[in-house]
């Protein structure tokens, strides 16, 4: 329910670095989505279109790259790639997970045209 | 792709050269820059304004959330009733619509704000901001912030909080720590509410504090009834231990 917020604010943060780099056009922006930013692909996919329409970005790509999440056991210290917020270590097999990676949401470039 | 100098040509498929010419000039003048920025970044920053003052003011802000009916409201109007005298108290109550929340709590004496987010599913950090300069916040004392009904979204956003109190009545599964992990994962304490029903239902408390801790290994619990008042000073005991510090 919250991806058009975050498409908003996606559409408005790419209007403003594209102005201070002083782009003409917007080609493509890359977007890093963690597995565990509770964040649907699909639905900021859509909310995406929606929010760019009738903008001056209404043509950029908006790439969403998935990032696996990761965590490190508390008990036994081993790292690992997660899918939730309650894995099970793969090493010791106690449930105490500190989650390391995977919760961001970020631009992280944009491919401009000057 | 050009390893020569900085022609732009980097990654570039197309490139077009005349004899003689040592570097490809790409077919479009495109660059890629970095930004790296946070998508929250100004939810994170207003927020942490808010989170600022509070501190600066001794202020304890608390957000609580929970699925619509796990009664938060019910919980404020008790605490507030059974603290009042001992420790100032303002509510921000957050509703989709209407002013019903905001009108039971004011009932009790305090001094509340309501925010009706219409479309919105959660407060933000702007919200609360907003909010905050219509209440007389004293020092040394507790603003509740009561966020809209969804143990979803209002997850993501942070409002400047000390923190999060997560609310789960037994009327509800007690698997939903498992089927709202973010929720329980973001919170500092989880109030089980409602247990004056307990011998009506199927409720496992156990299993929920179980599905609880395995989101969030420090997570704590009070089990509580705010009909009743059973297990209420432990949460004012919780309360008292964090205000005023």
């Amino acid at each position: 329910m919250h991806e058009m917020f975050l498409a908003m604010s996606i559409v408005e943060q790419t209007r403003a670095a594209a102005a201070a780099e002083g782009a003409d056009r917007v080609l493509e922006v890359e977007i890093e989505v963690g597995s565990l930013a509770g964040v649907m692909l699909e639905s900021l996919e859509f909310c995406l279109e929606a929010a760019a329409r009738s903008t001056p970005v209404a043509d950029t790509d908006f790439r969403l790259l998935p990032v696996m999440a990761s965590g490190r056991c508390s008990s036994c210290r081993n790292s690992f790639e997660v899918d939730s917020f309650f894995a099970p270590c793969p090493a010791c097999g106690k449930v105490d997970l500190a989650i390391t990676g995977g919760r961001e949401l970020k631009i992280r470039s944009l491919t401009i045209e000057d | 792709m050009c390893d020569s100098c900085d022609c732009g040509g980097h990654g570039e498929k197309v490139t077009f050269r005349k004899p003689g010419e040592v570097h490809g000039i790409p077919e479009q003048r495109s660059r890629t820059v970095r930004v790296e920025v946070d998508v929250l970044a100004k939810n994170e920053e207003i927020s942490a304004r808010n989170r600022a003052y509070f501190e600066s003011n001794d202020i304890l802000a608390l957000n609580l959330v929970s699925s619509p009916g796990s009664g938060k409201t019910t919980i404020l109007e008790r605490t507030i009733r059974d603290m009042r005298g001992r420790t100032p108290m303002a509510v921000i109550e957050g509703d989709q619509q209407t002013l019903r929340d905001a009108e039971r709590i004011g009932a009790t004496g305090v001094e509340v704000v309501q925010v009706n987010t219409g479309a919105g599913c959660h407060l933000d950090g702007s919200m609360v901001h907003r909010a905050m300069h219509r209440l007389t916040l004293a020092p040394d004392s507790i603003l509740f912030i009561e966020n809209v009904g969804n143990l979803v979204c209002p997850a993501m956003f942070d409002l400047g909080e000390a923190a999060k109190v997560v609310i789960i009545s037994v009327t509800e599964g007690e698997d939903k720590p498992q089927k709202y992990p973010q929720m329980f994962a973001a919170a500092s304490l989880c109030l089980i509410n409602k247990i004056d029903l307990l011998p009506h239902l199927d409720f496992d408390v156990g299993a929920c504090r179980e599905f609880a801790g395995q989101v969030n290994p420090k997570l704590e619990f009070i089990e509580i009834s705010a009909t009743t008042g059973e297990g209420m000073e432990g949460w004012y005991a919780w309360l008292n231990g964090r205000v005023g510090r």
